[in-house]
Order: C-alpha cells, then sequence, then structure tokens
C-alpha cells in the first residue's frame, strides 16, 4: 500500500470517527440514561472532541511544530474547558 | 497572494549530554532528528488562533445568557428545525474531509484530485448555505427575527456570522479552483492552497461546536 492510499485511508476513517461522534451526540438523550445537566456536558465533551480531530488530523497541527500544536491544544483546553464550566456552574 | 511556494521546515533537536557522550564508545553524540514543519503559513495559524478566540467568547456569551433565560433558550431550542442542523453538520464535516483530501492530491501533483475535490468542498459549502437559507426562511416565514427574544439574537448573530465565515471560505476556494489549473500552478501555490483549506476546516470546527451548543444542549 502506497503512502498516499494510507493518508486517504486514514482521512476517511477521521471522517467515519468525525460521523459517529455527531450520531451519538444526536442520538445521547435517547441512548444516555443521565439527568439534563450531565447530558448537556457530555455533549459538550463530545463537541470539543470532535474539534480537537479536526485540528490535530485534517488540520495537521499533530504533526505541525509542537509550538503551534501547543497553542491550539490549549486553545481546545481553555475554550472547551471554559464553556464546560459555564454550563455546569452557572 | 503568496506566488512562491514554501518548503516545509525542519528542526533538529540535539540530544547530547556529557554523560551519554562518554557512554558512547565511539565518542560521536547521538542525534535524534525529528521532522515537523507548518502548513500553510504561520500568520494564517495565527489569525485563525485569534479568530477561534472571538467565538470562544461567543460559545461563553450563549451559555451565560442561557443560564439567565432557561425558559427562553428551551422553548428557542425546541423551535429549530434540528435535523437540518444536523444535515449542515454531516455537509461540513464531509466538506473539511474533501477538502484535506484536495490538500493531499496537490502534494502529489494530482491536478484531478485537486480540482475534484475543491469542486465538492465548494458543492459541500454551497449545500451548507442552501440549508441555511430554508432554516432562516422557515424561522422569517414564523414571523421570528433577530429582536424575537434573547434566544434569536444570539441564534442568528452567531449563525449570522459563522455564515459570513462561510462564505469568504467559498470565495477563497472558488478562486482556487479558478485560478490553479496546471500542475505548475498548484506546485507554486501550495502554501495559499494549503492556507485556503485550513480556514475552511476552522470554519467546520466552529460549526460543530456551535451546533451542540444551539441546537443540541438544554
Amino acid at each position: 500500500m502506497t503512502m498516499t492510499n494510507l493518508n486517504h485511508n486514514k482521512l476517511l476513517w477521521v471522517l467515519v470517527i468525525l460521523l459517529s461522534l455527531t450520531a451519538l451526540s444526536w442520538a445521547a438523550p435517547q441512548l444516555v440514561p443521565l439527568s439534563s445537566k450531565a447530558l448537556g456536558a457530555l455533549l459538550i465533551l463530545l463537541a470539543f472532541i470532535k474539534v480537537r480531530i479536526i485540528i490535530l488530523h485534517f488540520m495537521e497541527a499533530g504533526s505541525a511544530h509542537p509550538p503551534l500544536r501547543r497553542a491550539f491544544e490549549a486553545w481546545v483546553a481553555i475554550a472547551g474547558g471554559g464553556t464546560l464550566l459555564l454550563y455546569l456552574y452557572l | 497572494m503568496n506566488t512562491t511556494s514554501k518548503s516545509p521546515c525542519t528542526t533538529t533537536d540535539i540530544e547530547a549530554t556529557p554523560a551519554s557522550l562518554g557512554q558512547n564508545p565511539t565518542g560521536v553524540a547521538q542525534i535524534k532528528t525529528t521532522s515537523a514543519r507548518i502548513p500553510g503559513e504561520l500568520g494564517l495559524w495565527i489569525f485563525l488562533l485569534a479568530d477561534m478566540s472571538i467565538f470562544a467568547l461567543y460559545f461563553w456569551v450563549f451559555i451565560w445568557n442561557q443560564s439567565l433565560h432557561p425558559e427562553q433558550f428551551l422553548q428557542g431550542q425546541a423551535s429549530l428545525n434540528h435535523s437540518l442542523g444536523l444535515l449542515n453538520t454531516v455537509i461540513l464535516l464531509s466538506s473539511s474531509y474533501f477538502a484535506a483530501m484536495a490538500v493531499h492530491g496537490a502534494r502529489g501533483q494530482n491536478l484531478d484530485s485537486f480540482r475534484r475535490n475543491i469542486q465538492l468542498t465548494i458543492a459541500c459549502g454551497a449545500g451548507f448555505l442552501l440549508v441555511k437559507a430554508i432554516e432562516y426562511g422557515e424561522k422569517f416565514s414564523a414571523g421570528l427575527h433577530i429582536a424575537s427574544n434573547e434566544f434569536y439574537s444570539y441564534y442568528f448573530a452567531f449563525t449570522g456570522i459563522h455564515m459570513v465565515h462561510v462564505v469568504i471560505g467559498l470565495s477563497l476556494l472558488t478562486y482556487m479552483l479558478l485560478s490553479f489549473r496546471t500542475e505548475a500552478q498548484i506546485r507554486q501555490q501550495m502554501a495559499n492552497i494549503e492556507g485556503t483549506v485550513l480556514y475552511w476546516h476552522m470554519v467546520d470546527l466552529l460549526w460543530v461546536v456551535l451546533f451542540s451548543l444551539i441546537y443540541l444542549l438544554q
């Protein structure tokens, strides 16, 4: 298998994972017996997991210079963590 | 736009200490080489980070106001067309895949793959706008607009600002499709191709969060 095919397969898997997480977010209220607050926290978590996957694999920050990757990982942590904390404690 | 191609940046970390050199019978320092690069241009990444940080503030403002007007937000979210929101999420995620494939096509000097995938990305972006127009049309015909209540103020403001980003991204992708028609051109414009696609991925990831906050979160 050539390197190009490997890259294409990897991108396809990334898409499949992103679509699966979207389906999980959509079906979570029916699938997961959680309180409304816990369910909301789960949805925020799933959203930022998807964001991280896009940044690392589609935007290729995962294989970029470490400071660049760290800056975007920090954004995910601050934006996602902040959103989650505000949702849980306001 | 930049007319020169960008060569990969390479970093070399030399891991050699007196102790490790002393243990090495040949006396040659062990050198660990790692190769990493910056897709597109560094300035664009800084812009993307700044834009994403502004959107992070939007997310926080939305959550803050949701806590102030819980009933209004609950009713507002219930009145949205969730299926159209889901459809737009699937469309944008797919468009990001096609955009990433276009970059791989360009790197491999595969003009057909590059152009086909850019066309698919543009088609997805246009589809997103069409679905959004249908959704806005539903709201307007029901008499709902940006001044209807707090929820709809944020709904129209945030999805509207995001839509402006989609239009900008589509314009850049269309320019690229119309301008880069030969293998030599895509080789020369690699940094611009990567930059445009990076911007498109940002549009995608911002929608992923907006979809969860505006449509799903209760």
